[in-house]
């Protein structure tokens, strides 16, 4: 079974590089990224770059529209991804819980729907 | 001798725990018992009881869940793991003979990636085999919402692949905890009597009861599953007492304490001192200890209010909220007699106030803005605490209890103007 897990955060709350928080924060996703590679469950694993670089495309009527920006402005936005082959949704929560960014931000779990 | 539907009841959910843990799918072990107690139903009555009931009617719904399989492209190798439940004879001691397949099913039904108000349905429905529609009654919800309530809930577990097991260490506690507050969410529902049906509401703390009894049994080693138990004990021991033919609402100060159930406090109490040995302090084993010094008290006055409001400032570390707070300040005024205790007390509710401003549209705020202001003999105020308290309860035993404490009041304010 896999699962997506969407890793939110506002980005004002993230640690800056350069500082201990920042290096205890990739230590983790560093150590995490080892046992899920060893675990073979990695299909899919990126951070983003930071929202002010995103950009929104919808087609309205025939006409397509870009804005700059994300779709919804909230607070807590998309930072990285993974896609993870899980037994089930307890193993899921587990490792989401293992992701460094929970401990401020907040990591949806999402199964792939399949065909 | 028990009819059949009884003993359906009663053995429902163990023999469908087993089918969930063997299917690995919920509706089709629902609906495969649900087609083997009809025929049951039919078939008894008529041809007689078969020598093991409960074996019967495992081996049919079985046989069903086999058939509908067999139109699966993915069943065969379900049916598989399906056929030693055909040969399996069952204990007819009347025990509960899976234990383990049942606890798997409680966690699963209390899964905190289901909304609460799923995971107290799924539990009604699934251990307590209870039926939708009475549910949906003591829920003063619409049949039709409980059952699209149930669907979603049971799709969000076979989508989401929500397992059914006992969960690991790491989620332990948080999963148990959830367990236990969904049963103290049901005996709350029975026992509060806000709505619904007398019966059903009986109904409902008799079955947090049963599951608590379950849970102790199933899990020894946990304290707080002891705690839960003693804490409802406490509880139902009082039932007889909070009202009678004259009165919908007898609070503890007024209660006849001569009908309430020794047996039951005694057992509370023995539960509660085996939780307290291991150690493991817990806030349903604190609110039990509250619980029990309450009933062992001989009145509302020569209770032990210093222990209660030592309890209820540690209580206050495991869970914040300023319901806790209103009862630790009651604590606090009936074990403080003198009148600046009562004004400290006062001054403290005004601060609560501020910072939760939502308290002044809840009951109990009021009454116990009453209870302190009566204490300081500030009659007037305390009937007009009442008034508010009395605007915002749409229950008519409390509403009538509130009217007969004003009057009560009433009568000591003109009994103070003669003096």
């Amino acid at each position: 079974m896999q699962y997506m897990f969407l890793i939110y955060s506002e980005e004002a709350k993230d640690p800056m590089p350069g500082t201990d928080a920042f290096n205890k924060m990739m230590a983790g996703f560093e150590q995490l990224g080892a046992e899920l590679a060893e675990s073979k469950r990695l299909i899919a694993g990126e951070a983003l770059n930071p929202v002010s670089t995103a950009s929104t495309l919808r087609i309205r009527d025939g006409k397509t529209e870009v804005t700059d920006g994300p779709f919804a402005e909230t607070k807590e936005v998309l930072g990285g991804l993974y896609i993870l082959e899980c037994e089930n949704l307890d193993e899921a929560l587990e490792i989401a819980a293992k992701i460094p960014v929970a401990g401020w931000g907040s990591i949806e779990v999402r199964p792939v729907m399949k065909y | 001798m028990q009819s059949i539907a009884e003993y359906i009841k009663q053995h429902r959910s163990q023999i469908l725990s087993v089918l969930v843990n063997h299917l690995n799918n919920w509706e089709l072990a629902e609906d495969a018992l649900q087609e083997a107690c009809i025929k049951a139903l039919q078939k008894w009555p008529t041809d007689g009881w078969p020598d093991s009931p409960k074996s019967w009617l495992l081996t049919v719904a079985t046989r069903k869940a086999i058939d509908n399989l067999r139109h699966h492209k993915t069943g065969q190798q379900v049916i598989h793991q399906l056929e030693p439940l055909l040969s399996y004879s069952t204990d007819e001691s009347g025990d509960d003979e899976f234990p383990d397949e049942r606890l798997k099913l409680l966690f699963t039904c209390c899964h905190p990636a289901l909304s609460q108000s799923a995971q107290v349905a799924l539990t009604l429905k699934t251990i307590c085999s209870l039926s939708t529609a009475e549910i949906a009654s003591a829920y003063l919800t619409p049949e039709a919402t409980m059952a699209q309530r149930l669907v979603r809930a049971k799709k969000k577990i076979r989508q989401a692949k929500i397992p059914y097991q006992i969960p690991t260490r790491a989620q332990w506690l948080e999963r148990l905890s959830s367990v236990l507050t969904v049963i103290y969410l049901i005996f709350n529902e029975g026992y509060s009597a806000s709505h619904g049906d007398e019966w059903i509401r009986e109904n409902l703390c008799n079955e947090a009861l049963d599951i608590g009894y379950l849970l102790c049994q199933l899990l020894p080693e946990e304290a707080e599953a002891e705690g839960l138990l003693a804490l409802m004990l406490c509880h139902d021991a009082r039932k007889n007492a909070r009202s009678d033919a004259d009165h919908p609402l007898i609070p503890l100060e007024h209660q006849n304490r001569s009908l309430w159930d020794k047996e039951k406090i005694h057992k509370a109490d023995v539960l509660l001192k085996k939780a307290l040995s291991k150690n493991r302090p817990g806030s349903f084993q604190i609110q039990a200890a509250i619980s029990a010094l309450h009933c062992q008290a001989s009145s509302y006055q020569k209770t032990d209010w210093q222990q209660i409001y030592y309890l209820y400032q540690t209580l206050q570390q495991w869970q914040s909220n300023p319901v806790i707070e209103l009862n630790s300040l009651v604590a606090y005024s009936m074990h403080h007699n003198e009148e600046h205790h009562q004004q400290l007390c006062l001054e403290r509710l005004e601060q609560l106030k501020h910072q939760h401003p939502k308290l002044i549209d809840y009951t109990p705020f009021h009454l116990t803005h009453a209870h302190l202001l009566e204490k300081i003999k500030n009659y007037p105020a305390a009937i007009q605490a009442l008034t508010k308290a009395h605007g915002l309860t749409s229950n008519t035993a409390e509403q009538f209890f509130i009217v007969q404490q004003q009057e009560r009041i009433k009568k000591e304010l003109e009994h103070t103007a003669n003096d």
